[in-house]
């Protein structure tokens, strides 16, 4: 039987989100859905695909308008559930299905190849209501690609999209070329084009990705970036501890250990990152009526994905149901991949419930950049480690949010359920 | 370029067990993708690329691509409405509508 407390949380994730669907389908609410089924353009064998004649219907200018909501109800699209996207990383050796890739040793590096492609995409951000988003491999937020500190990244681009993209890495890049802006290398990627962005994976640490045309808040807020994992090389720290800690007193024996310790807990390639449960989240937002302000906020895209729903109060939440909150063992370290991708507002925020955590700004270093905090703040393409510790906690829910009341209410409010 | 970015027309209707012609008049690529929900229970499902699914043409965009010129055949066997996107252009309204009867 579910407790008071799961009741009444789903009570008030409920209102609202249905306050917030109903505020974004209000009267100009226009179902997909209705509009394909809708037309009695006269038929016949053979459609042109792409074609570049007068349209003899004159729907195609009212489908185009920004802002084409679907109707009221459950998500349409089972691509992108963001509870698989929370673990799904990309390193070359596994990974998900929508991103071809491979690993491979080249010059005395470990290479790790990805394939990327733009594409504009329908999104679903809180349930009925659809964003028409611009996306890597189909997906908001992109792909999470992660590799360790040294090896080269080689992402082979094509942009499918009707509008010119690049990617742009935010690494320790010594090749303008493979900057990724528009002044510089191949420049921007017209639709069909395609280029090979090489990086070497570094500094060591958690950052981010995004497309760098012009108007660059556009093609942010419309999807295009995700977030790039580089392990530290634990070998390495050892032999460099200074580069990881920010803090210019000795290096001790202890001090060179535990710093190895740490570096290899946050390699995938370590047995002893096994012992951690790693997720990444992107807190993002959706300018759903493209007037320059957000509606819809979020981490990983969906309005109170990680909200509470229907439970029978033992951890078994309905199946089918992508809202739930996220689960963990309160005997198992936490480890958050924070980003923020939100544009129009100047900062977001990270906030848990009845808990401190460890602060990694950009995750470059191996000891805090700010130890036992509630609340961090973090500007657009900041990011950084979070680690959290849950083992004196009794099993529940505990909420974390964003701490701009407003951008919670309206989506970015989440809970881990503590088993 | 807005007019390379459609299925023109956009809804066709056509008899049960005719054969629908997409042909790419733009000089841009694009797919065909049916909706896995938007077809009848009993069809197949179909995809430029000759998908099974819409998870896996999605998963496998490149390989459903149409180029300038090419041409992608479909025959309808069963009754019913069928709704199709292109999957680089979704958002951008490039989506379409056979009517079989
Ligand atoms: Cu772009
Ligand atoms: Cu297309």
């Amino acid at each position: 039987m579910p407790s008071i407390d799961y009741d009444s949380a789903a009570d008030v994730t409920e209102r609202l989100e249905q306050r917030l669907v109903e505020s974004l389908t209000g009267e100009s609410s226009v179902s997909r859905r209705t509009v394909l089924g809708g037309l009695g353009v006269a038929g016949g064998a053979a459609v042109g695909l792409g074609s570049s004649r007068a349209s003899a219907s004159s729907d195609h200018e009212d489908e185009d308008e920004h802002g084409n909501f679907g109707a009221v109800g459950e998500y349409r699209d089972l691509d992108f559930d963001p509870h698989e996207f929370l673990t799904a990383f990309n390193t070359g050796d596994s990974g998900q299905d929508n991103v071809p890739q491979q690993v491979y040793e080249e010059d005395g590096r470990t290479v790790r190849e990805f394939e990327f492609t733009a594409v504009d995409t329908t999104i679903t951000i809180a349930p009925g209501v659809e964003f028409q988003a611009w996306a890597y491999n189909g997906q908001v937020p992109g792909p999470t690609i992660r590799a360790v500190e040294g090896d080269l990244f080689r992402v082979k681009f094509t942009n499918l999209g009707r509008h010119a993209h690049t990617i742009h890495p935010h690494l320790k890049n010594l090749n303008p070329r493979m900057d990724g802006i528009p002044q510089n290398g191949p420049g921007v990627l017209d639709t069909g084009e395609s280029f090979t962005y090489e990086w070497i994976a570094q500094p060591a640490g958690t950052h981010f990705y995004h497309c760098h045309s012009l108007p660059l808040k556009e093609h942010i807020h419309r999807g295009l970036y995700g977030t790039i994992i580089v392990d530290p090389d634990p070998e390495r720290v050892r032999e460099n501890p200074r580069d990881y800690v920010n803090y210019p007193g000795p290096i001790t024996d202890d001090l060179r250990t535990q710093l190895v310790e740490e570096a290899k807990s946050r390699n995938h390639e370590y047995a002893e990152n096994d012992a951690v449960n790693e997720m990444v989240m992107v807190m993002n937002s959706f300018d759903t009526n493209f007037d320059g302000g957000n509606e819809v906020y979020a981490a990983n895209t969906r309005a109170f994905g990680y909200g509470v729903g229907d439970t029978d109060g033992n951890g078994n939440w309905t199946a089918g149901e992508t809202k739930r909150p996220i689960q963990i063992d309160k005997n198992e370290r936490q480890r958050v991949y924070l980003s923020n991708a939100t544009e129009f507002d100047l900062i977001n925020s990270f906030h848990t419930h009845s808990q401190f955590f460890d602060y990694y700004d950009h995750g470059t270093t191996l000891t805090p950049t700010r130890k036992t905090v509630d609340t961090i703040m973090q500007t657009q393409a900041q990011r950084g480690i979070i680690e959290i510790d849950y083992s004196d906690h009794e099993p529940g829910l505990y909420m974390f949010h964003a701490h701009q009341s407003e951008f919670a209410e309206l989506g970015w409010m989440s809970f881990f359920e503590v088993v | 370029m807005p007019d390379s970015h459609r299925f023109e027309p956009k809804t066709a209707t056509i008899e049960t067990g005719e054969t629908v012609t997409w042909t790419n008049e733009s000089d841009i690529e694009h797919t065909v993708t049916a909706y896995e929900d938007e077809i009848p229970d009993e069809a197949a499902y179909f995809a430029s690329g000759g998908f099974e699914s819409e998870r896996a043409a999605r998963n496998r965009i490149t390989e459903g691509l149409i180029a300038p010129g090419e041409k992608y055949e479909y025959t309808f066997d069963h009754p019913g409405t069928y709704g199709y996107f292109c999957i680089p252009h979704e958002s951008s309204g490039m989506v379409g509508t056979i009517q079989v009867k």
